[in-house]
């Protein structure tokens, strides 16, 4: 039982091809046992499978930490995974053990690098490179106040994080070798960014992004109001740049991976993240787009989903929304689930993920594990 | 394995048991999931009290107890009292809205009916045993389980109010194991010894 090392017919199953209509789910291991249970991986999928769910996004990188074996992080901090996950699989790959497993099952296996630019305080990284540290304006790594992150970042504890500096060309070459080794190493479907693939808008004031911008400003320095529009664009382009240049090294490695993000919707994402994935999108450096939209009022998530970057993006590629299906704090019923998913189907959007396990088909939920699976059985036909 | 003779050991037994009663129940969310009284029954009953017997079963061998037929009744008593009015309780919360009132009182009740019932397969297994359980064990587990399940449903049922979510019943079954883990591993400890073998084998 529990995760083991995957059998060799496990291990020969063709990868499932990519859904018309997008049923995920997040696998995370914050606030959530699915990832380090003996059993809890096998069970969880078996379930998935059983209610026609067709894609996953495992956790890859949180905390500073990946959840497989990494070379590129191992070589800076000395550990090639997080160290409880170590203790509590030794000698296990999980990825790799979760790509097999999900494919024998006929799921589609997308790690997500949840962190993406973020970092906690305390962790080895930043002991290692403080320098690649972003900064605010008074030259503080600031850790980011909840008000500008989700609730759930809050509950995460998320709120209380650094951010690497993606204007830094180490940081950049870390990132993008962390992304390609997972794409190169395993046989994933894809790979996915979040909202945590940009920049606090409060944060680029450290020298290195300093010279940069003052070298393509005729020597001026960046203006000190962080919501400045020419200095939020230049910003917000620099990061595009660098999607642009990642995406393109993992199409370089297997052209046929899916570039999923999940983003906050596009006007929350540019003025406080610096994210312009509308023109992520435009570009076509994204196969896949996953809005978050965690919102529990119909009308508004209903107006969320009428936004003109959604819209446009649906020309180009398929369009999934995030749901909340639950966090601690705020657990979901099954009538608000239901209701969510009513409103996104009608909107003819290309499917739900739903964050996160524990709370959609776990315990963290108001209703029984037995309650919510019903749901998904009327709601999931063998389809799709 | 050498085995210890009961009749030296005061509270190794009733620890040991208390501690593998839970372990067993935790293992058996590795099969299936904690549920309402409708969503559990023949299978889960078998599996969950099979595999609670089984350890249960190690405890009675280290003691020097042959138990060949534990591992069985507890797996008929759970997987029996699944397919009839009684449903595989230990493994089950009352439905949402249940009044902490209600709890208690449906508690009692269904712990005094599976712990009966549960007490009754236990006291037979033991009949060609080389340690016997005296028919009061019935009466022993019944209440043992009436405190268990009050004690569990109240708990998980403050829980649920507070948090609204439902691995307050998970927690509140957790406490219901562990009071009758103990409990019963004291008193079965102490009834065993009477029959028990004087010396290791």
């Amino acid at each position: 039982m529990g995760w083991g090392v995957p059998s060799l017919a496990q291990a020969e199953s063709p990868a499932p091809a990519n859904p018309t209509e997008i049923r995920g789910v997040w696998l995370t291991n914050v606030g959530s046992g699915v990832l380090f249970a003996p059993w809890g991986v096998r069970r969880a999928l078996d379930t998935l499978a059983a209610l026609h769910f067709n894609t996953l996004y495992p956790v890859a990188w949180n905390g500073g930490h990946t959840f497989y074996p990494s070379a590129t992080v191992k070589r800076l901090t000395g550990h090639s995974q997080a160290p409880i996950f170590s203790a509590l699989h030794p000698g296990t790959d999980m990825l790799r053990a979760l790509v097999s497993m999900g494919h024998h099952r006929q799921l589609r296996v997308l790690p997500w690098f949840e962190y993406g630019f973020m970092v906690p305080p305390g962790s080895e990284l930043v002991r290692v490179h403080p320098d690649w540290l972003s900064l605010d304006r008074e030259g503080s790594p600031g850790r980011i106040s909840g008000k500008v992150q989700s609730e759930a970042a809050a509950e995460a504890g998320t709120e209380q994080n650094f951010w690497l500096n993606p204007f830094h060309p180490e940081v950049q070459n870390f990132i993008l070798q962390m992304v390609v080794e997972v794409v190169t190493d395993y046989d994933v479907d894809g790979i996915q960014l979040d909202d945590h693939f940009g920049l606090p808008i409060a944060l680029g004031y450290d020298p290195i992004t300093v010279q940069q911008y003052q070298d393509a400003h005729q020597g001026q320095s960046p203006p000190t109001d962080p919501a400045n529009p020419e200095w939020v664009r230049w910003r917000a382009d620099q990061i595009s740049l660098f999607m642009g240049k990642l995406a393109g090294a993992v199409k370089a490695v297997k052209p046929n991976c899916v570039i999923s993000i999940s983003p906050n919707p596009q006007d929350f994402a540019y003025s406080r993240y610096l994210q312009d994935w509308q023109t992520w999108v435009a570009q076509g450096w994204v196969d896949e787009l996953v809005v978050q939209v965690y919102r529990q009022d119909i009308d508004q998530l209903q107006v969320e989903l009428d936004r003109p970057a959604i819209q446009a993006a649906r020309q180009r590629i398929p369009v999934a929304i995030g749901l909340l299906s639950g966090i601690v704090s705020k657990p979901v019923t099954i009538a608000q689930l239901e209701a969510q998913v009513d409103v996104v189907r009608q909107n003819g959007l290309n499917g739900i993920a739903f964050f996160y396990w524990e709370s959609l088909l776990g315990y963290l939920a108001p209703e029984s594990p037995y309650q919510r699976r019903r749901l998904f059985q009327t709601l999931y036909p063998p389809s799709g | 394995m050498v085995s210890i003779p009961l009749k030296s050991s005061r509270f190794g037994f009733a620890v040991g048991w208390a501690m593998v009663t839970v372990i067993g129940f935790a293992i058996s969310w590795a099969m299936f999931a904690v549920g309402e009284r409708s969503d559990l029954g023949l299978w889960q009953g078998l599996l969950g009290g099979g595999t609670v017997g089984l350890l249960q079963s190690l405890v009675l061998m280290r003691y020097g107890i042959r138990s060949p037929g534990w591992v069985l009744a507890t797996a008929l008593a759970w997987g029996l009292a699944g397919v009839s009015a009684m449903g595989v309780v230990g493994w089950f919360a009352p439905v949402a809205g249940t009044s902490l009132l209600t709890r208690v009182l449906y508690g009692a009740w269904e712990g005094l009916r599976i712990g009966a019932w549960l007490g009754f397969w236990q006291w037979l297994s033991l009949r060609s045993a080389n340690a016997k359980l005296p028919t009061s064990w019935m009466f022993w587990s019944a209440g043992i389980w009436m405190i268990g399940l009050m004690a569990g449903w109240f708990i998980g049922g403050e829980l649920r109010l507070l948090t609204n979510l439902f691995v307050s019943e998970v927690v509140g079954l957790v406490v219901a194991w562990m009071i009758v883990g103990a409990i019963a591993g004291l008193i079965l400890g102490r009834l065993l010894r009477i029959t028990a073998p004087s010396s290791a084998d």
